[in-house]
């Protein structure tokens, strides 16, 4: 019993410590568009919509790790918190959020989201830019 | 020790020490979908040399001919169903037909409402639930006899749209002898009453029954058999049941069912279809249940009481609820069925567990205790991702029909499934619909739940299902009902899965069977190196694939059945395969 349970300490804590290569390339077998950084973050676009002669709406999943993360969305935005806790600092106004919280973030607005857990954070930014 | 040699008994118990068999859909009553009996292919040096060993000579070249129901194995013959309502018994080496039942001159066994869920669900056509082996008695003889069963509509049942009935069939056919040819047709033992009823083919009639038994291969446990009743694409819908009868006279057990809906005696309340085989394990059955609110006007309250979108623990032999567990309250029911069944694990690590994905990507696994005393609260091991349950609005979770439908399997300890994984958590549902996950069922956290991610390669894909899983973001709905893989199966370290392409794909779990040549971040669309684990993510091993058949007959939404040397696949262009190391 003792060297079943040695073994199976042995294999989960080898699942959860994989020592990838640091250079490994992303996989060709990963279909969705990947992330890429956006500060400390890592952010993808979901969609945009620029039929409109006005406005441009882009909207974009992003994910907060274990380092606060200064975010610059060109324009307004409305953030929704898809899964995670934490703080969203709106120009020094910090709001505790967690799922289903929505903020929103004046253009030219200084944005910092902090993950307060230890679990991934991830929010919808919904981002509106006037046309000029 | 004493773990893993109880398992075994079980195990042995459960299928009648017949080591080259696979009797009933999902292996066994825990429908733990792997082999644990000795089999060639529990390595990864004989899976790489699987070829194609033999074909059937059944001869389906014309629609309906569509697999959908799973292969079974006893006594050296292959037993399935196929939509065109006919069952055949193929001899096991050469999958050269045996005999078929019923016979060409009698109807074939089809509802008249399949054409209501055309090129949307199949399970509503000819015979979609795989068999079991049961113990019958013959009414003529008086005699128990082993038995093939299987459900499916029965058209010479007034008025004849195709009521869901029980089939019991001889495991041997018999010859007869019609207008000079000789025929070798399956034998009748014994047939249940109505279990799912049609009473008319007017869609959307809520006057009407429309259930069907398609989508719930019987379990034989507790000599009873439990079948699950659902509907023909919730037009409209019905009220989910399990229903119960003696394994031996097919009496009907009315006072040991469960009605996911309202009580069993009233038809007004719906909703709880019973899409998914019911699961049998020490004193329980356990069955998963659809939605509700599509059947009702928006701003009613529901059914009452409503055990709709939940995993539930019953009685089995009383049919009491000892538990349900039900995560999205009815309030945010768009349709997240809880259609996969559930796998009780048996675990050596962490006890037994009843664990299930639901259509929404989310992955529940609940603890099995030994008490079938009720009780209020369900007793919840973990979800993957984790989230407080249950769900409520504004929590920004979305819960609708996707397509996380397939049951999964036991890989000893580890939990094989197609599931949204992370991405659920952010809203994109559909970006699992290529992968199996491994998820560690004992892991001590939540970092450490993924064991593995597999895709199998893109070749296995049709370019409609990557369209399908492909994450655009624009929206969670289908508008039809494809499916990129079909429910996993395993044998020691090695999973098969089929595709939508019609590939059957093999793989070696990466920890146990050697180290894989690639990693995955758990949310894959992160990529490993910088951005994974300082998102909080962790990177874990991609299996290694062993073999990827491309057998060029259609989708394979079945499972592969393992016995002995060989792998069984069916297949959605009619085909019955044999593969073995050559």
């Amino acid at each position: 019993m003792r060297i079943l349970a040695a073994v199976l300490i042995v294999m989960l804590a080898s699942c959860a410590a994989g020592p990838p290569p640091a250079s490994q390339p992303a996989s060709l077998l990963v279909l969705e568009p990947p992330f890429t950084l956006m500060g400390n973050a890592a952010a993808r676009l979901v969609t945009a919509v620029n039929s409109d002669p006005r406005y441009a709406i882009e909207v974009y999943e992003i994910a907060v790790g274990r380092e606060p993360a200064e975010l610059h969305m060109d324009g307004a935005a409305i953030l929704e918190v898809r899964y995670g806790d934490g703080m969203v600092d709106v120009d020094g106004r910090t709001t505790k959020v967690s799922p289903g919280s929505v903020v929103s973030v004046a253009e030219g607005a200084a944005l910092r989201v902090t993950n307060t857990t230890p679990l991934p954070m991830t929010l919808r930014a919904n981002v509106i830019r006037a046309k000029r | 020790m004493p773990r893993v040699v109880s398992l075994l008994v079980v195990t042995i118990l459960l299928t009648g020490c017949r080591s080259s068999a696979w009797i009933m859909f999902r292996y066994n009553s825990l429908r733990e979908g792997t082999q644990h009996l000795g089999t060639d292919l529990a390595s990864p040096g004989g899976v790489a040399r699987l070829q194609i060993a033999a074909s059937d000579n059944i001869g389906l070249t014309s629609d309906p001919r569509r697999f959908r129901g799973s292969p079974i194995l006893f006594n050296d013959r292959v037993y399935i169903g196929n939509a065109n309502g006919r069952f055949y018994a193929l001899n096991a080496r050469t999958l050269q037909v045996d005999w078929v039942y019923p016979p060409p001159w009698e109807s074939a066994l089809r509802s008249q409402f399949e054409f209501a869920c055309a090129g949307v669900t199949f399970s509503g056509n000819g015979i979609a639930s795989s068999a079991a082996i049961a113990d019958v008695r013959d009414p003529r003889t008086g005699r128990t006899e082993r038995a093939v069963l299987f459900a499916a509509p029965d058209p010479t049942i007034a008025p004849g749209y195709g009521h869901g009935v029980l089939f019991a069939l001889a495991l041997e056919g018999q010859d007869v002898v019609r207008d000079g040819i000789r025929y070798r047709v399956g034998r009748l033992i014994r047939k249940s009453d109505v279990l799912a009823r049609m009473t008319g083919t007017t869609p959307g009639a809520s006057g009407e029954f429309h259930e069907q038994l398609g989508y719930s291969s019987p379990l034989v446990a507790f000599g009873r058999i439990y079948v699950g009743v659902a509907d023909h694409c919730d037009n409209p819908v019905q009220k989910g049941r399990m229903v119960v009868v003696n394994e031996s006279d097919f009496t009907r057990l009315r006072s040991q069912e469960f009605c996911s809906a309202g009580t069993c005696v009233d038809d007004r309340q719906i909703g709880g279809g019973i899409w998914s085989s019911v699961a049998g394990f020490r004193d329980s059955v356990y069955i998963t249940t659809g939605n509700a609110r599509n059947g009702y006007a928006a701003g009613s309250p529901g059914p009452t009481p409503n055990h709709a979108l939940s995993m539930v623990r019953i009685n089995a032999y009383t049919g009491e609820m000892i538990w349900k567990h039900q995560p999205v309250p009815y309030s945010m029911d768009d349709d997240p069925d809880w259609a996969s069944g559930t796998t009780i694990a048996a675990t050596a690590g962490c006890g037994d567990v009843a664990v299930s994905t639901m259509k929404d990507g989310y992955t529940h696994a609940m603890i099995v205790d030994r008490s079938t005393t009720p009780r209020a609260a369900a007793p919840v091991r973990w979800v993957f991702p984790p989230a407080p349950l249950p769900f409520r609005p504004g929590d920004g979770t979305v819960h609708v029909d996707t397509q996380y439908k397939r049951p999964g399997a036991m890989m000893r300890d580890v939990f094989v499934t197609s599931t949204a994984g992370w991405n659920a958590s952010s809203g994109n549902l559909r970006a699992g619909y290529t992968r199996l996950f491994g998820l560690n069922v004992c892991a001590p956290s939540h970092e450490q739940r993924i064991r593995w991610i597999f895709q199998p390669p893109d070749s296995s894909f049709t370019i409609a299902c990557r369209n399908l899983a492909l994450w655009d973001g624009a929206t969670v709905y289908e508008g039809v009902g494809r499916n990129c893989l079909g429910p996993p199966t395993t044998a020691g370290w090695v999973g098969f899965v089929g595709t939508e392409g019609g590939h059957l794909v093999a793989f070696a779990d990466p920890i146990a069977e050697g180290p894989s040549a690639e990693w995955i971040c758990t949310n894959p669309g992160i990529p490993v190196a910088q951005m994974c684990t300082a998102m909080n993510y962790t990177v874990v091993p991609v299996p290694r694939v062993l073999v990827d058949r491309d057998l060029q007959a259609g989708p394979i939404m079945t499972e592969p059945i393992i016995v002995g040397d060989s792998v069984y696949v069916a297949t959605d262009g009619g085909r019955v395969f044999r593969l073995a190391p050559r």
